[in-house]
């Protein structure tokens, strides 16, 4: 019989707070964390906001390693980690059967910039001895093993946007095969310690340019939506095979039930037209979770606010979903924190568990005028009291990756699929 | 030219930053390793400072010689003279 995979625990650092209970407290008030950011308008950027971490102090955090040995974005995800451990009640889990398992976009790629105009002042006696550790996008998961002395398998991933889907559905996979009982799984990503990534989305025209109204910038699905807005930050999750958690009288959030990861093939920042990457991703979890469309009740969408993605999402959903799309809640984390990148799909699935435990799903806000071809239920503006038995996270990233995944209500009883 | 004083202030100063330690935690007989518990790379990432710092080039075969803040202003204030 296939083992089990159930998430107890949750952490993370995001533009909405710095732990998960001051975040979803933002989330369910329908709170905008996008704001004017003096930074890129100084640089001279069309877009100029964004969805910054604030008041992060990495000196205050209970990290085993010196913290100038890492990047920002390891640094969040110590930060995230060290919540989550604590939140699963984890002591000291067989340090053989625990792993870490990481997704960042870029990472701290931003060391590259910093280095580089030490290079060019001072040259290569200028590159500092920690470049290395600060900029492997391994760092995160290596910190994570340290912190913990977990000592079976840990190693990032890199999707893009999809990043911490992957890290998700990898240390499922993990837990499923027998190589891991305990898998610290998400993503991490930091924006803004220097200029460059969000000049570079800029360029490529993918940001809003909603300067005059920064809370209305992200406004996924919704009519006038022009592009998203560039956030940061981290989330973990505690993965645990389904008996390790029940024998040790863990608190369980859900069970993560199964994963679609496809490809579309098609463009290296488009998603393709017809949405059949991400009509695979959500066929293929549903398929793993031995679950009918019937039997989810919401959606947390990827829902960037790009006039492409928000589009070909719904065509997907509705392809998937059939008549049974229009029962569904469907919201988008992103309206409220912008999108934290390969961190973004760690915080939808958290935002999912939570939604499964305690019966109440997050708006999209910002929704004011419907758009014709986005034709689903958005939950819009307003937190919603619901039953959430089964539910889909979905993440799809530049490059065409699309990852899909299913959690519901654990149910002890309940057979394998 | 930098004077001992200013050459140990700045040494101190560099100690205390990379291993985290208060300026009345480090003595000029302090061994980096022993004593103020430094790893391999805090010693390069103080060699780096260093250098930086005085803008000289420190070479490899040096390096272990220098086990305390008092070798390294010996050191410092040697090749900053001539």
């Amino acid at each position: 019989m296939k083992r089990r995979v159930v998430v107890t625990g949750l952490g993370c650092v995001s533009p909405a707070g710095n732990d998960v209970p001051t975040t979803w407290e933002g989330l369910l008030a329908g709170r905008s964390a996008v704001e004017r950011m003096s930074l890129l308008e100084s640089e001279g950027c069309q877009c100029h906001i964004g969805a910054p971490v604030r008041d992060f102090n990495p000196e205050a955090l209970d990290c085993r390693q010196d913290v100038s040995r890492i990047g920002r974005s390891s640094q969040f995800a110590i930060a995230a980690a060290l919540e989550a451990v604590r939140d699963a009640g984890l002591k000291s889990p067989d340090a053989f059967r625990s792993g870490a398992i990481m997704g960042t976009g870029i990472g701290d790629a931003s060391e590259t910039f910093h280095q580089t105009q030490a290079y060019l002042k001072r040259g290569v006696r200028g590159i500092h001895p920690l470049y290395v550790p600060r900029v492997m996008p391994n760092a995160p998961a290596a910190i994570l093993s340290l912190q913990f002395g977990f000592k079976g398998a840990s190693f990032s991933v890199s999707s893009a946007c999809a990043s911490a889907g992957h890290a998700i559905s990898q240390g499922l996979r993990m837990i499923q095969a027998d190589d891991l009982d305990v898998a610290l799984v998400g993503g991490c990503e930091e924006s803004f310690s220097t200029v460059i990534y969000a000049a570079a989305f800029d360029a490529i025209r993918a940001l809003s340019r909603r300067n005059g109204d920064p809370p209305a910038a992200s406004r996924p699905f919704e009519r006038d939506r022009d592009g998203f807005v560039l956030g940061e930050g981290a989330g973990v999750l505690v993965l645990e095979e389904a008996a390790h958690a029940l024998r040790r009288n863990a608190k369980i959030y859900a069970e993560i039930s199964g994963a679609g990861m496809t490809s579309d093939a098609h463009h290296m920042t488009a998603p393709v037209a017809d949405g059949e990457g991400a009509i695979r991703a959500m066929s293929l979890a549903l398929k793993e979770a031995g679950e009918a469309p019937e039997e989810i009740q919401y959606i947390n969408a990827h829902g960037t606010s790009t006039p492409l993605n928000d589009r070909v999402e719904s065509l997907a959903i509705r392809k998937v979903f059939g008549r049974h799309a229009d029962s569904v809640a469907v919201s988008a984390t992103k309206s409220m924190i912008g999108h934290l990148v390969g961190a973004s799909s760690a915080l939808g699935v958290i935002a999912t568990v939570l939604s499964i435990r305690q019966g109440v799903v997050h708006p999209t806000i910002n929704y004011v005028n419907p758009d014709p071809e986005c034709d689903l239920d958005y939950v819009p503006n307003v937190a919603r009291r619901m039953e959430v038995r089964g539910a889909l996270a979905n993440s799809f990233g530049f490059g065409g990756h699309c990852v899909s995944l299913a959690a519901r209500r654990f149910d002890k009883d309940r057979g394998a699929a | 030219m930098l004077t001992q004083e200013s050459v140990e202030k700045k040494l101190r100063a560099i100690v205390c930053k990379t291993l985290k330690k208060k300026p009345e935690e480090v003595e000029l007989t302090s061994r980096f390793r022993e004593d103020l518990g430094a790893d391999s790379l805090d010693l390069i990432v103080i060699l780096h400072e260093v250098e930086e710092e005085f803008d000289v080039a420190v070479p490899d075969q040096q390096v272990p010689k220098l086990m305390t803040i008092g070798d390294a202003l010996r050191y410092v204030s040697e090749i900053t003279a001539s």
